[in-house]
């Protein structure tokens, strides 16, 4: 990949025909008489005649959005980080106390990233509201950029899905791991009830229920298959949520593969788009020389006059 | 050796040095096509590039917010709308790089124009050419020669395009052409001339065996573009016509709307990078399997009942799509394909032609083709194919009846250009032109090859046909190549075995060709072959080229 630059013999050659230009005016005004001279310059008018109003040379009001959602990526990416590591630690490193804060703390993660996706979406779609007085081509670069944008934001949420999914998956695995232990637990007991029943009365059998061990354990497996619960359907809150924004994002994607991915193509369609514009506008200006309306009053006129003159000359 | 990754380079580099911000990439309607080869919008719009202009729109907004990328070839028209863009910019900064040798005078005219110090940058990057495969790129110059020699204009463009080759993969070659043909004698001295005028580009890291660029003429092989074809892209090209990868569907019968022109890029579509060189039964075979994938994953999208087959489903959604959008793509035009060809066919076409190409029958050719050309079904172009065929293969035989089957087509009504077309085709790649053993008849060695070829039997008769360009690599490759058939420029010679080989063909490539070095360069390790041509030909555009040529 052999390339060559140009840029010092540019520079030298721009300093140079600078210097020149300048001395060469100095040269004209001395020749030129001093009240000739304009007070602005031709060139500067005309200079500020092609940029002509403030408000094209300003960017966009969107532009601090587009950095703003920018700013947001990084931080999801660093929080989804943050939240994989947790996930693993909850999933890999069990304590036995009381694990709540653990959780907790997933939890607001998750729900922070949530947030974030759903705040690059609403921005992202303002890109689009704050342009709706924009030119033509403000409008096709604020197109591009929110496409541009909806990319990454769509491959985030894809991942932090992803990994969503994986972590229900583990933890759905876990859990149903521990109802085949308690369940197992539950029968060995009863079957050594049963063993210790045959010396029994059989109507002791059936009044006696569980013990308050037995209760106990089943209360706390309940605790636990609730708290899991709970977590379970925050996991699927969050991806239901995310969905929305991914149908929404799906939108301004372009395709990969596609001719409306092929730089040429857009190019050659505005250019047949602006030739039809000025078809149609060619069109309407032909209407309006023809202009029927102004035609049809003349005629209706002269009809008009005939007929007030052949009124006249048959009255009297 | 890689062009596609070359050109890529180039353009990502541009848009790196250009720094953070909003970009606009100006092209002209060249380079637009270059980068569009190798880039999707998508991925170009990833880089902050947010808008893309041609530098001859004048109605262009002013928007100083933005940072201009100017990526353009150096000639006047381009030269002078930069002059005028500079006077007036209308974007706050720019990035001018041109994509060939500029020269300094131009260099100054801009300078001049550039009195608010807009212009940070200027630089040439040699990305100057069509990348249509890894290993094969384009110029599209067609119609190159007039009068059997160069057109200035097409002689100066295609200087110009191999040279950005060779300075885009850094190498400054020896150079062979071939003798017989008076255009590659000149286009490889102009090589010659434009490298040592600027030797200090040229200056790479010498490598233990320098590259080779040879340069042959399309004369010397007026067969191959002849053929129809029947591995995917060339099929393609021949019977819908690919330009800069895209295909133009419009005329298909009930094409739905936005199918109505395809893009075909083995960057962006894993399907066609795996099958373009694969044959028609092949591709159909490829294509049930990827129906079948397809409809076990739509039946699996179709009922969303639980949260989890949601969740599965949103998983899964934009593969499902982009799979979806290339489902129904190549559908569409291996569907079209296969109609074309059971609409003229052209399979027993095709087996005559391959027998023509290959065979030495002459007798029961020449009964194969009057029988073609008595049935309806056959198109005219097809006619014209084998008649012409017919004339270069049998030019000098003693019983030759290439008369009467001019004769043959008059009758079937085929208007007097194309005659006299299949005339000049005759004359074009004849053999006082080619100057070379296209059938493999003098020699020997070629006959006693082909003659157990015979014994061995063919596996397909639909590609018997190899290009002669796999032929004269072959024999180079083996170091056999006749010095006096294909002389060196310059005195010293290439004592060993050539490992980076560029082929330059004169009057354009075919697709069948970019195949057969494709299949070389997977053969044989430690070599690496690069094929190129003034443009990439099927018959149809091949008949203009040598119309325009005589």
């Amino acid at each position: 990949m052999a390339t060559r630059s140009l840029t010092e013999a540019y520079v030298l050659m721009r300093n140079n025909s600078a210097r020149n230009r300048h001395s060469y005016s100095e040269y004209g005004s001395q020749e030129v008489a001093e009240d000739r001279v304009a007070l602005v310059n031709k060139n500067a008018a005309d200079y500020y005649d092609g940029s002509n109003s403030t408000a094209v040379t300003i960017p966009p009001d969107w532009v601090d959005s587009v950095e703003e959602i920018n700013y947001d990526i990084t931080r999801i990416q660093e929080k989804m980080k943050e939240l994989s590591l947790l996930h693993d630690k909850h999933l890999n490193r069990p304590t036995l106390d009381d694990n709540m804060e653990e959780e907790h703390a997933i939890e607001i993660a998750t729900q922070e990233i949530t947030q974030m996706f759903h705040r690059c979406q609403r921005s992202i779609r303002g890109i689009g509201n704050k342009n709706k007085g924009g030119s033509r081509q403000e409008t096709k670069v604020a197109k591009n950029v929110m496409s541009s944008l909806a990319t990454q934001v769509q491959d985030l949420s894809i991942k932090f899905r992803k990994s969503q999914s994986a972590y229900l998956k583990r933890m759905q695995g876990r859990e149903e791991r521990s109802k085949q232990f308690f369940d197992n637990h539950l029968n060995l007991q009863e079957d050594s009830a049963i063993m210790t029943e045959e010396n029994m009365d059989e109507d002791l059998i059936f009044d006696r229920g569980f013990t308050d061990d037995q209760m106990q354990e089943v209360q706390q497996n309940t605790q636990l298959i609730e708290q899991r619960e709970r977590e379970v359907s925050h996991i699927v809150q969050s991806i239901s949520d995310l969905n929305e924004i991914f149908r929404d994002l799906a939108n301004m994607v372009v395709e990969q593969g596609t001719v409306l991915d092929r730089i040429d193509y857009n190019v050659e369609h505005t250019t047949t788009k602006v030739q039809e514009g000025l078809k149609q506008l060619q069109k309407a200006q032909k209407y309006q020389k023809k202009n029927r309306k102004m035609l049809v009053i003349i005629i209706l006129t002269v009809i008009l006059i005939f007929l007030i003159i052949l009124f006249i000359t048959t009255k009297f | 050796m890689n062009v596609i990754q070359a050109v890529k380079l180039y353009v990502s580099k541009m848009i790196e040095d250009s720094g953070p911000g909003m970009k606009v990439l100006l092209m002209d309607k060249e380079t637009i096509s270059f980068v569009s080869m190798v880039y999707a919008q998508s991925e170009v719009l990833q880089k902050e590039v947010y808008l893309f202009e041609l530098i001859g729109n004048r109605n262009r907004e002013m928007m100083k917010h933005l940072r201009a990328i100017c990526f353009v070839r150096p000639t006047e028209e381009n030269i002078e709308l930069l002059k005028e863009e500079l006077t007036i910019p209308k974007y706050g900064v720019y990035f001018i790089y041109f994509s060939n040798v500029i020269s300094k005078s131009d260099v100054k005219t801009l300078a001049e124009a550039d009195a608010q110090e807009v212009v940070r940058e200027v630089q040439e990057f040699y990305g100057d050419y069509l990348a249509i495969s890894p290993h094969a790129f384009s110029l599209s110059v067609s119609n190159c020669s007039r009068h059997s020699n160069w057109k200035s204009d097409a002689l100066k463009r295609t200087c110009e395009g191999l040279t950005a080759v060779l300075l885009s993969l850094k190498k400054c070659p020896m150079i062979r052409y071939q003798n017989s043909s008076e255009m590659a004698k000149k286009l490889a001295e102009t090589i010659k001339q434009t490298i040592s005028r600027d030797t200090s580009l040229f200056d790479f890291r010498r490598t233990d065996v320098s590259p080779l660029l040879l340069i042959l003429d399309r004369r010397s092989d007026a067969v191959t573009p002849l053929l129809n074809q029947w591995t995917y892209q060339a099929m393609v090209h021949e019977l819908l016509g690919i330009k800069n990868n895209r295909i133009d569907l419009s005329g298909v019968p009930g094409i739905s709307k936005e199918l109505q022109e395809v893009v075909l890029s083995s960057e962006q579509d894993d399907f066609y990078a795996q099958n373009l060189y694969n044959n028609f039964g092949e591709i159909g075979a490829k294509i049930k399997e990827l129906m079948d994938e397809f409809q076990k994953k739509s039946q699996s999208q179709k009922k969303i009942e639980s949260i989890a087959d949601m969740k599965a489903f949103v998983e899964n959604y934009p593969q499902f799509k982009k799979m979806s959008g290339t489902v129904s793509k190549h559908v569409t035009v291996v569907g079209e394909l296969s109609r074309i060809v059971g609409l003229h066919n052209l399979l027993e076409v095709s087996e005559v032609e391959q027998e023509l190409a290959c065979q030495t029958d002459h007798n029961e050719a020449l009964k194969r083709i009057k029988e073609l050309l008595n049935k309806d079904k056959i198109r005219n172009l097809d006619a014209c194919r084998l008649v012409a065929l017919y004339g270069l293969r049998y030019e000098n035989h003693s019983n030759s009846n290439f008369v009467g089957l001019m004769d043959a087509l008059r009758k079937r009504g085929v208007n007097s250009d194309d005659l006299h077309l299949v005339r000049k085709i005759v004359e074009y790649g004849g053999e006082r032109s080619r100057g070379g053993d296209l059938f493999g008849q003098e020699n020997t060695i070629a006959k006693t090859k082909r003659f157990f070829k015979g014994l061995k039997g063919v596996e397909n008769i639909y590609t018997q046909h190899t290009p002669k360009v796999q032929d004269t690599l072959d024999q180079l490759l083996k170091s056999k190549l006749k010095e006096g058939a294909y002389p060196y420029v310059s005195s010293s010679q290439l004592k060993e075995r050539p490992q980076d080989v560029i082929v330059f063909v004169i009057g354009g490539i075919t697709y069948e060709e970019t195949l057969a070095i494709y299949n070389i360069n997977k053969a044989t390790p430690g070599v690496r072959i690069i094929i190129g041509g003034t443009t990439v030909h099927n018959f149809q555009s091949f008949k203009e080229e040598v119309s325009s040529g005589s």
